[in-house]
């Protein structure tokens, strides 16, 4: 099926890049469904985009945390675990949202909360986690690379 | 909402688990000790706000999508 996008003109969604939110991300609490999609077609990207299925406005980039932080700490408690139904068979993916500033190579992304998904179920759930080591706002790129 | 007045040293229990310790009061700023069980989740307030404004501050960005491509793939490794 296809849905309207301010930035795309219209995106493909189908079942298998469909995910649900069973909380809507804060801010956005009224917006549950999101696809999916790859950031550019005609490149290869460690970005992807999150775009909305009811808002052709709304759209967020994200990424794989473990690409900056390979030793980035997530442990769900279990009533977590139960808010995205994340079963011992369940497969689990993690992404951070970006933020994309005017100059770009000063990008962040949100390490404090990850929306974490159940892609067995393509259901999720924003978390915000209490460990103080990460922040809203961490950098994607190194310091030579940013100035 | 219930309010209770405690003194320094005074304790409130939540629960079995959970106890809330007046610590210090130096001025308008309380220190507070929270002894709860490890899974238990305790926030500062301000946190939800700064998420929520880090939510919409990543959705309204305006960009050169293929500039940014080009940039990351040159600088980041998938």
């Amino acid at each position: 099926m296809s849905y309207p996008s301010t930035r795309f003109g219209e995106f493909e969604a189908n079942q298998g890049n469909i995910l649900t939110f069973t909380e809507g991300l804060s801010g956005f609490e009224s917006e549950s469904e999101y696809a999916l999609l790859p950031f550019d077609p005609n490149l290869d990207s460690p970005l992807m985009w999150m775009h909305s299925l009811t808002r052709p406005d709304l759209a967020f980039v994200i990424t794989n945390p473990y690409l900056y932080l390979p030793d980035y700490q997530l442990d769900l408690s279990d009533a977590e675990k139960r808010d995205i139904a994340l079963g011992p068979n369940d497969v689990r993916k993690v992404y951070v949202i970006v933020r994309v500033p005017e100059d770009y190579r000063q990008m962040t992304a949100n390490f404090l909360a990850p929306v974490v998904v159940n892609e067995t179920r393509m259901i999720c759930k924003q978390f915000v986690l209490t460990n103080p080591a990460y922040e809203t706002r961490h950098f994607l790129l190194p310091e030579a690379v940013r100035s | 909402m219930l309010v209770l007045s405690r003194k320094i040293g005074e304790s409130i229990t939540i629960n079995d688990d959970i106890k809330i310790t007046v610590v210090d009061i130096k001025g308008k700023t309380i220190r507070i000790g929270i002894a709860a069980p490890d899974n238990a989740k305790i926030y500062r307030e301000e946190v939800f706000e700064k998420i929520k404004e880090e939510n919409t501050s990543s959705a309204t960005a305006e960009f050169d999508l293929s500039q940014v491509t080009q940039f990351v793939k040159d600088h980041i490794k998938s």
